[in-house]
């Protein structure tokens, strides 16, 4: 084995530019069936991820839709969220609503600045780092993040003008009220360059001047031991117009809306393998046929089939070998440059990702490269093994 | 106008009584997807009802497709549209909207009606109508960039196959080169032989590669289409596209040819013949 | 003395495209320890196909060939590979050494593939090459060699495993007249050493060298010309 190994080895490296060529066209192969493999889960592994973050394993929406994705909005969901938590297998169950509110220093004239409004009950904190301060325990607090901390200079136990509703005629707000900065934090799911604030639900409510509670979302905790799957299967049939989903779940049901990256890894994925094989079998075919009288020659000498078979297929191994190695790394840099570009999406959370490595991925590139060098080099091997040695040998001569 | 916000269907079975009163009920048009979710047809009766208000009934006066808009293709939102007035009553905003739309005289100038609108509109902002088309179509621009990123990458990857086919066939053929320039074959007959054929290689790529682009185009788009229920082009071949691809697939071609005839005539024929 | 080869009626056609070639016609020749016999005849009269089918390289249409006392058709690819690694040595006009190795590692490959340890064959190769006037050139590639130091090398080669018959076809095809004579001279070493030789040839010194001379013709053998 390692003679042939040896000599597989040595017979590459004769031709060192041919070499560094096909080890080359492994390489871009080899990243993109990577960067390919990343892209195919790596959005749904980001978002899943993060939705894992909030701790709440457990969302209910309005039918027929996934969180956020519209306006909508499930009415009384003060009672709905009690009618989950009276259930033994949830811990917490909270309404969360969003929605557009302005913000501005009351002891300036500036023009207020949009902020997306995040509704929870007091005391919770779903889907926040805070970085200073406290979330909000009580009506009139409010917590910032730190872009608009920044833009507004404000600090924990600063006072905001917050409200609703510009009424162009006056120049003024229709609802609105003061509140104090009681934390500065980085809102998990906040889009690159937008502004977020966290208020007490109740007096999201009372700015938007609702009395059927709204809400985007229920978010719901379960004990430790219960099966959240368990929990979303059973409230899924109880209550007429809305969806219960655990995380993966959701991920699933967003499918069709990332099926577009996933086609296209699928695609991409496979015609790099396909081009992985070609370069492999063709250069190896070409270098049988250049050794045919030296591989009939050793096979005269006394070299078996199989130690033929084998030197040759060691070679397509090792060109698989050294061009999936260079072109991991390669992958892993390109993945990095090709996620800057798609996290530039608008709207999307900034913690987001479309590249995404996991452990498996890279065994995955590894197996697929490294069998594909193998079959690649099946055919020319057998033809190497089943050389004519008299016919060639006579051929040689003539 | 007429516009389209998301709000809350309570739907009940279109044989419930729809009014008491002799007043015809006010219509509204249903996006078809909403329509075939909720299994209703144009003449059918919905109770519609905002999150503070009570439910109202409104007749289906038809059904409508959603626009082949890239911003909202992948929603799967429910839509109806509403006559204002009917929509302003029914979740209770007196006369308030979200946007309006403001088409000028001839002549006007849209940055000065901008000036004025955000002078005097406290909490609103004009834009002319190209912003508002481009900030919708950010999510495409970002796509745009992706895929060019990847067409940089198929690029170079391209030429790096190719550039590996073509080392190959000239170290297969060194021999026959070697022969030629024993004869009296001159380099330049050797290099133009050696480039056109590598030409000629990309150039066949690069027609079978358009028809295969074109190809694709067409199953993208059927696919998509049916995914998204929507006319929406995903995918288009344009004569612009077609040609700058023609143009770096040759321009590829050229490089290599170069590099090939070059490789083939710098050999020395008695190395040439060297094992 | 002892029998190492024969062949008895032996036949062999081949198709060349559409045309029958009928390499070899009923040949008998029997080879016998430390033989050295030239096989000597015109381009295309079947020469190289009778080293073939001698050396189990090719299999008869007719007739059979015995070597080393088995029957070259009633051996399966595997044994009859093994017969030839561990029994023959063959030399070839081209010397098809792997450029990829230099001179003694040439020498060790069939050792190697014989199973020999690395030290044992190491040794051997040296002596071999030694022996052949190379013992200078050891680490060299065949393409720092010139034609007749790799015709050595070719036959260094073909000694590694201590075969009972030597087979080679047109030692000196590629060589030119003074080195064809140094190789002839090896080749009679060799025979002196006890060596069996089969040797097909067109070079006149090697056909000198030889202790049995049998021309070929047109696929026939003649009779033997001491």
């Amino acid at each position: 084995m390692s003679n042939a190994l040896s000599l597989a080895w040595r017979t590459l490296v004769r031709r060192p530019r041919r070499l560094v060529l096909f080890v080359a066209g492994v390489t871009v192969a080899a990243a993109v069936l990577l960067d390919m493999v990343m892209l195919a889960a790596g959005l749904q592994r980001s978002l899943s991820d993060l939705l894992e973050a909030t701790g709440y394993q457990v969302r209910v929406v309005p039918k027929g839709l996934l969180p956020f994705e519209s306006g909508a909005a499930l009415r009384d969901s003060r009672a709905l969220a009690d009618a989950f938590a009276a259930d033994d297998r949830v811990a917490e169950s909270i309404p969360f609503w969003g929605q557009t509110v302005y913000v501005s220093r009351p002891e300036r004239s500036d023009r207020p600045i949009a902020a997306f409004g995040y509704g929870a009950p007091a005391g919770a904190a779903p889907a926040l780092r805070i970085d200073d301060g406290r979330t909000v325990e009580s009506s009139g607090e409010i917590i910032v993040d730190d872009n608009l901390a920044e833009r507004l200079g404000l600090a924990v136990g600063d006072s905001v003008l917050v409200g609703v509703d510009p009424d162009p005629a006056v120049g003024a707000l229709r609802r609105r009220r003061i509140a104090r900065v009681s934390g500065v934090a980085n809102f998990t799911f906040s889009a690159e360059g937008t502004y977020n604030v966290g208020l007490v639900i109740d007096d999201m409510w009372a700015m938007a001047g609702s009395e059927s509670e709204p809400a985007a979302l229920l978010l719901v905790r379960v004990h430790r031991e219960a099966d959240a799957y368990d929990v979303a299967r059973e409230f899924r049939g109880r209550f007429d117009n809305v969806d219960v989903y655990a995380i993966p779940e959701i991920i699933e049901a967003a499918g069709d809306r990332l099926s577009y990256f996933q086609q296209l890894s699928l695609v991409l994925g496979t015609v790099s393998l396909g081009v992985a094989f070609l370069l492999v079998t063709t250069l190896l075919t070409l270098s049988v046929n250049e050794r045919w009288g030296e591989i009939a020659a050793l096979r005269a000498l006394g070299v078996t089939r199989g130690r033929m078979l084998t030197q040759v297929a060691w070679q397509g191994l090792l060109i698989s070998v050294a061009g999936t190695l260079v072109g991991l790394c390669v992958g892993l840099v390109v993945a990095r440059y090709l996620d800057r570009i798609l996290t530039d999406f608008p709207g999307l959370p900034a913690d987001v990702s479309f590249f995404v490595l996991q452990g498996g991925d890279l065994a995955t590139v590894v197996s697929l490269l490294v069998g594909t060098g193998l079959l690649a080099g099946l055919y020319p091997a057998w033809r190497a093994a089943s050389v004519n040695i008299s016919m060639v040998l006579r051929e040689e001569i003539e | 106008m007429l516009y389209a916000i998301p709000f809350l269907l309570l739907l009940a079975a279109a044989g419930r009584a729809a009014s008491q009163t002799d007043e015809p009920l006010p219509e509204l048009l249903l996006e078809q997807r909403t329509a075939r979710v909720l299994s209703v047809t144009p003449g059918d009766t919905v109770w519609i009802s905002g999150l503070d208000s009570d439910e109202r009934p409104f007749v289906v006066a038809g059904t409508y497709r959603r626009p082949a808009d890239p911003s909202t293709v992948t929603l799967r939102d429910y839509r109806a549209i509403l006559h204002l007035p009917d929509l302003q009553e029914l979740l209770g905003v007196g006369d308030r909207v979200d946007r309006f739309s403001v088409r000028l005289r001839p002549g006007a100038s849209p940055e000065a009606v901008i000036a004025e609108i955000d002078r005097l509109a406290f909490g609103a902002d004009a834009f002319p109508s190209e912003t508002v088309a481009s900030a919708t179509s950010e999510t495409f621009r970002v796509v745009s960039r992706f895929h060019r990123a990847l067409a940089g990458i198929t690029i170079t990857g391209s030429a790096v196959f190719l550039l590996c086919l073509v080392v190959l066939k000239i170290e297969e053929r060194r021999l026959e080169g070697a022969a030629m320039r024993d004869v009296g074959i001159s380099r330049r007959t050797l290099f133009l032989w050696t480039f056109s054929e590598t030409l000629a290689m990309a150039a066949v790529g690069t027609g079978v590669g358009l028809g295969v682009g074109w190809a694709g185009s067409g199953l993208v788009n059927l696919y998509f289409r049916g995914v998204y229920d929507t006319t929406m082009a995903f995918a288009k071949v344009t004569p612009d596209l077609a040609v700058l691809a023609a143009i770096i697939g040759l321009a590829t071609g050229t490089v290599v040819g170069i590099i090939a005839g070059l490789q083939m005539v710098r050999t020395r024929s008695t190395r040439l013949r060297q094992p | 003395m002892e029998l190492v080869a024969e062949a008895r009626d032996l036949t062999r056609t081949y198709m060349r495209g559409s045309t029958e070639v009928r390499a070899v016609r009923a040949v008998d020749l029997k080879i016998h320890e430390a033989d050295y016999v030239a096989v000597v005849g015109p381009s295309g009269s079947g020469k190289s196909t009778l080293l073939n089918l001698l050396g189990g390289i090719d299999l008869p249409s007719s007739g059979n060939v015995s070597l080393l006392g088995h029957d070259t058709r009633a051996l399966s690819d595997r044994r009859l590979t093994r017969l030839r690694l561990e029994k023959v040595g063959f030399v070839f006009q081209r010397f098809h050494l792997l450029p990829a190795l230099t001179a003694m590692e040439n020498v060790e490959l069939p050792m190697a593939e014989a199973g020999t340890p690395r030290g044992e064959r190491r040794e051997r190769a040296a002596e071999l090459l030694d022996y052949v006037g190379l013992g200078h050139r050891i680490d060299h590639r065949p393409g720092q060699l010139s034609g007749g130091e790799m015709q050595r090398v070719g036959i260094a080669r073909s000694l590694a495993n201590r075969p009972q018959i030597i087979l080679a076809d047109e030692p000196t095809g590629e060589l030119d007249q003074d080195t064809g004579g140094e190789i002839a001279e090896l080749f009679r070493r060799l025979n002196a050493d006890g060596t069996t030789l089969v040797v097909v040839t067109h070079d006149p010194a090697l056909a000198e060298a030889a202790s049995v001379v049998r021309r070929m013709r047109d696929g026939t053998l003649k009779p033997a010309v001491d």
